[in-house]
């Protein structure tokens, strides 16, 4: 079963992906800061992180950096409100896989997550 | 010396009841370059000053009806567009006279008999005056327009500043909000009526995210795309998308594109989202004008570091209390259903961006226009 961890300091946020990535089939972790993300990527080691750019103490893009050096061959898909595309951009230049607007259009991220994830068993 | 100087700009009106010294007067003032009314008494005067302004005044002391003493405070009294310098001509030079004569308003004395050069001399000193008053005039107004457009520019910044801080804040609820209603809908066995609602949920929430999404735009950072590109093509390429819709309304468009402007940095995506703010702000303000034409003009400033781009319609142009209001948000003169009052909002946000200023004047000859500044060097 393939594992997604979803990193966003509002609890209502990780409730809905993690029921949702639930019922598509995922094992779902979830974490409410980067520092509590570095800690279970390192214990789960999961496929693909669902990461919020903006967060109160370590930003997404601080977390991007951390993750890409414990554990480079995760995916990670930002998550980000529609008003700040540059810091996607960024996150992107800073080896992120891609970047979600908010609001998170849940059939969009499925195929988004499907992609990445034959991407990563694939190779 | 000082260059000859212009004294046309300044009309002369000579209050004198004695026709020989009238004509003297007349004929010294035409020969100087002045231009000159003549009339008989202070009552002519005040009647000549309802007409139009004169910014010097030579008036003798005896005169039928309204001496001279009585016409300067006549004059001190009126609301007159500007100041008038008065020339007091008499025969009486005691102190006490003297004295007189300044305390009713007049500026300087002529004793009568008087001699060409001085009266020459002695308006040249009024002529000094009047161009001090002139350009303190002058550099009280720029201040003014200064003073307004810092204003505008602040305020626009403030609210800009807190419609992104907002925006987010909106983002993220609706997020949840919009996830939630998903679940729903593939979680429970909901009947009709319950899926239409979430419909309704969900086609609300999207005129949440776009008017976020317009505010938003206020005051993010400049673009991604940023490449020196001549503004002359893409003001042709943004006609071309708009012509079905400007032949639709029936407005013609003509251009004045400059040859010699520079390539500037821009960001071509947002640059074509202002022009097309102003364009369909500039048809919708024709919709009822007999003659419906869009101009646009590009050229260089006189310093070679903006390049300048000017869109003019033939509508009614802006109203004098919409002047300082048409670059607020929601501030629309459009039915609700038309226009959501960001437009030229959003459009002054993405002009000072590039580090450019975007304002409105209305044209003399009816119309208005909308100029862009947008620097050469970025």
């Amino acid at each position: 079963m393939e594992k997604i961890l979803v990193v966003d300091d509002e609890i209502e946020v990780c409730n809905a992906l993690k029921e949702f990535l639930s019922i598509k089939g995922y094992r779902v972790f979830t974490a409410l800061n980067g520092k509590e993300a570095l800690s279970v990527i390192a214990a789960k080691q999961p496929h693909v992180v669902l990461l919020d750019i903006i967060m109160p103490g370590m930003s997404g893009i601080e977390t991007l950096e951390e993750i890409k050096k414990i554990a480079p061959r995760v995916g990670v898909v930002m998550i980000t409100a529609v008003t700040d595309e540059t810091l996607g951009n960024k996150a992107l230049k800073l080896g992120a896989d891609d970047f979600i607007t908010k609001p998170v259009d849940l059939d969009y991220l499925e195929t988004v997550l499907m992609v990445k994830i034959v991407d990563i068993l694939g190779s | 010396m000082q260059a000859k100087t212009d004294y046309s700009r300044y009309p002369v009106l000579v209050a004198e009841d004695n026709r020989v010294s009238r004509l003297f007067l007349q004929t010294t003032l035409s020969g100087t370059g002045f231009s000159v009314v003549a009339v008989n008494n202070g009552v002519e005067a005040m009647t000549a000053f309802k007409d139009r302004f004169f910014p010097i005044l030579i008036t003798d002391w005896m005169m039928p009806e309204m001496d001279g003493p009585e016409l300067c405070r006549a004059i001190r009294k009126a609301r007159l567009p500007g100041y008038v310098y008065i020339l007091l001509l008499t025969a009486r030079d005691a102190t006490k006279d003297i004295i007189a004569g300044l305390e009713s308003g007049a500026d300087d004395f002529l004793k009568k008999p008087f001699m060409q050069p001085e009266l020459k001399a002695r308006l040249a000193t009024g002529v000094r005056i009047l161009d001090l008053e002139r350009n303190l005039k002058n550099t009280l107004q720029d201040l003014e327009t200064t003073r307004d457009m810092l204003v505008q520019s602040e305020k626009l910044a403030a609210i800009g500043q807190l419609a992104a801080g907002l925006a987010h804040e909106i983002l993220n609820p609706t997020n949840i909000i919009s996830m939630r209603l998903h679940l729903l809908k593939i979680t429970e066995a909901l009947s009709q009526h319950g899926h239409d609602a979430i419909g309704i949920c969900k086609e609300q929430l999207g005129r949440i995210v776009n008017i976020t999404k317009s505010l938003g735009k206020f005051s993010r950072k400049p673009g991604k795309v940023i490449a020196r590109s001549n503004i002359n093509d893409t003001i042709t390429h943004i006609l071309l998308l708009l012509a079905p819709q400007l032949t639709f309304e029936d407005v013609n468009t003509s251009t004045g594109l400059s040859n010699a402007l520079p390539l500037i940095p821009l960001d071509q995506e947002r640059f074509e989202e202002v022009m097309v703010n102003i364009i369909s702000n500039a048809v919708a303000a024709m919709s009822d004008s007999p003659k419906k034409e869009l101009i646009i003009e590009t050229d260089l400033s006189d310093s070679g570091d903006y390049v300048r781009i000017r869109i003019s319609d033939t509508g009614p142009g802006i109203a004098k209390e919409a002047a300082t209001k048409v670059f607020d948000p929601y501030y629309s003169t459009k039915p609700s259903d038309k226009g959501t009052g960001l437009g030229l909002f959003i459009s002054y946000g993405l002009i000072r961006e590039h580090g450019g200023r975007l304002w409105a004047e209305n044209i003399e000859t009816g119309g208005a226009s909308f100029c862009i500044e947008l620097p050469v060097t970025g």
